[in-house]
């Protein structure tokens, strides 16, 4: 029976202790189910299950732009003084979220830093398939760019997954970007990217994602998103640097269906040209460990570049803790490649 | 288990007894006699699941034939952490010779404890079923409506952590402890079964189709999503 089991799900597995009505009502089932439950919880509804999506919680902070002929609400949060040069981030993981990369606001005190979760991802406003397209991607980056900084070029840094639409948008917008920093991103083609690995189908988070058919279909954006983001953890710990202890990568909500339609629609792509023709240096910071790892990004994507500064972050820094363990040396990397004069071709 | 159960099979047939489907010998008698079947299967729905069945045929309420059916099931490879019970009456409303059309309707309690937390749901099916039976097999169609009719979902540590960070001006805002469906998943099962004799008081079952989430629209058979758009059930079963 052990062998059936993942003992890194199950030893991270946390216990939620109900209150004692809970427990109650657990056991009579019946009485939970036809509505005594109500009592010993307050929300109901599928939309309760995750966090919000930005255009139905004003509290969040938010850019309402038009792409692609719908105007969409994007999560987006700025920090530092807008006066100063621009610094846009792009996350990583299609359907993911920037919560990971909070840990750049430190940049403010020299860039008007700006952090959002593309439409469709996160907690903006959920799209259509129609919304999928790599021209709605790079208007999308234009709007964003254009709303604070519409004259001036500005700097992109981009994460894992983003560093596909950064090569997206570059090969739309080239002329519109100073500066480039790369953290682990994918190559930008796809032939040179790393095969998906095949699902595990005895792996307990599988299984656990298909025995939540039991409890919600995938009816719309909140039940689909929730299912996505409740196993998303477990799907993706295969990029910790110790499988047994592995890193927590903090998420706010998984977009499903763009998650689902991206590897779709770009199943085939290559922005090398457009990366290739860039006339400043880029930055690539890198781990030691994972599929995507320092010696993939020497060989696949530091050589598309016409230069490509490649910083290691150090040994037990991977994919999914890197701005949080290896924050220390990735903003120093970051500030000083990001230097006045730095960033400029001899 | 497996080799115990091919034991007293091969006992059984080596005895003799005549190879036919409990409740289906005189498929035209007015009043046949309670009959029972117990049951163990494999299944792939909802994942990878074992399960058993308990099948009690009786005289019916309109006409003869109806049975009450039982199922209980456990997921395989989510640690044994979930379970799901499942009660179904099959009442005959119309027999044509070896025709019988049933209405379907039952009720069903899930368990499920993964990483996102710990849930309970109470379902609902309705439907009908149309087999074609002789003494010695039974094959036909099952088409049915599963509703989650109310679920509670106990959400883990992990998972209300989905909520914090959200607020610059509150960043250590948690989620709720507990959320309450109703409604919250509908599938559509469309399903052909047989049941064959094999020797003595031994039958083969099995159930293949498709059981989609009937309002998911493009991922309505989309794995991606989190579900099994078909099923397949295969067992023994033992008449008694």
């Amino acid at each position: 029976m052990s062998l059936l089991r993942d003992p890194r799900n199950r030893r991270r597995k946390p216990i939620d202790r109900p209150n004692p009505r809970c427990g109650a009502a657990r056991a009579l089932f019946l009485w939970v189910a036809l509505g005594g439950a109500a009592g010993c919880s307050g929300p109901t509804g599928p939309a309760a299950l995750l966090p919000l999506t930005a255009e139905r919680d004003p509290r969040l902070p938010q850019l309402r732009v038009l792409v692609a002929g719908h105007t969409r609400v994007l999560h987006l949060e700025t920090f530092g003084d807008s006066s100063r040069p621009a610094l846009l981030a792009f996350h990583g993981g299609e359907g993911s979220d920037y919560r990971s990369m909070l840990p750049l606001q430190a940049l403010a005190d020299r860039y008007f830093v700006v952090l959002w979760d593309s439409r469709g991802s996160g907690l903006s406003e959920r799209i259509g398939p129609d919304e999928i397209t790599e021209q709605a991607y790079a208007d999308e980056v234009q709007a964003v760019k254009d709303h604070f900084s519409p004259d001036a070029p500005v700097a992109l840094v981009a994460y894992s997954y983003g560093g596909f639409h950064a090569a997206l948008y570059l090969t739309h917008h080239a002329g519109q970007v100073s500066q480039l920093v790369l953290i682990e991103p994918l190559a930008p083609n796809s032939e040179a990217n790393l095969p998906d690995p095949a699902v595990p189908f005895s792996a307990e988070w599988v299984n656990d994602y298909l025995w939540q058919d039991e409890l919600v279909t995938p009816d719309d954006d909140d039940r689909v998103d929730y299912k996505l983001t409740s196993v998303a953890q477990a799907a993706i710990e295969g990029f910790s640097c110790d499988p047994a202890h592995p890193s927590h990568y903090p998420l706010w909500r998984m977009g499903a269906r763009v998650w689902t339609r991206t590897h779709e629609v770009f199943a085939r792509y290559d922005y090398r040209s457009a990366l290739a023709a860039l006339d400043f240096p880029v930055l690539i910071v890198a781990t030691h460990c994972g599929d995507g790892n320092v010696d993939y990004q020497r060989r696949y994507v530091a050589p598309v570049f016409r230069e490509a500064r490649l910083v290691a972050l150090p040994e037990g820094v991977d994919h999914l803790n890197l701005f949080q363990r290896g924050q220390t040396e990735m903003l120093a990397a970051l500030r000083d490649y990001l230097a006045p004069g730095a960033g400029s071709l001899p | 288990m497996s080799g115990l159960v091919l034991w007293i099979l091969a006992l059984e047939m080596a005895a003799g007894d005549p190879a036919t489907l409990a409740g289906l010998e005189e498929p035209a008698t007015a009043s046949p006699p309670s009959s029972y079947s117990v049951g163990a299967q494999i299944a792939f729905d909802s994942g990878v699941l074992a399960g058993v069945s308990l099948v009690r045929g009786d005289a019916g309420i309109w006409r003869p034939g109806g049975q009450f059916a039982l199922e209980l099931d456990v997921p395989l490879f989510t640690g044994f952490d979930g379970a799901r019970a499942r009660l179904e009456r099959h009442e005959t409303v119309a027999r044509r010779g070896p025709w019988t059309a049933q209405a379907v309707l039952g009720t069903g309690a899930t368990t499920g404890d993964e990483r996102a937390g710990q849930f309970v749901a109470w379902s609902g099916l309705m439907g009908a079923r149309l087999a074609w039976q002789s003494p010695t097999a039974e094959v036909g169609l099952r088409l049915v409506y599963l509703l989650t009719v109310a679920a509670h979902v106990w959400l883990s540590d992990d998972a209300r952590d989905h909520f914090s960070d959200r607020y610059p001006d509150q960043r250590d805002t948690v989620g709720p402890s507990a959320v309450t469906l109703y409604a919250s998943g509908q599938r559509a099962q469309a399903l052909l079964f047989g049941r064959r004799a094999l020797a003595a008081r031994w039958s083969a079952t099995a159930i293949i189709g498709l059981q989609p989430a009937l309002f998911a629209g493009r991922d309505r058979f989309n794995l991606e999503a989190g579900q099994v758009p078909f099923l397949v059930r295969l067992g023994m079963e033992r008449s008694f």
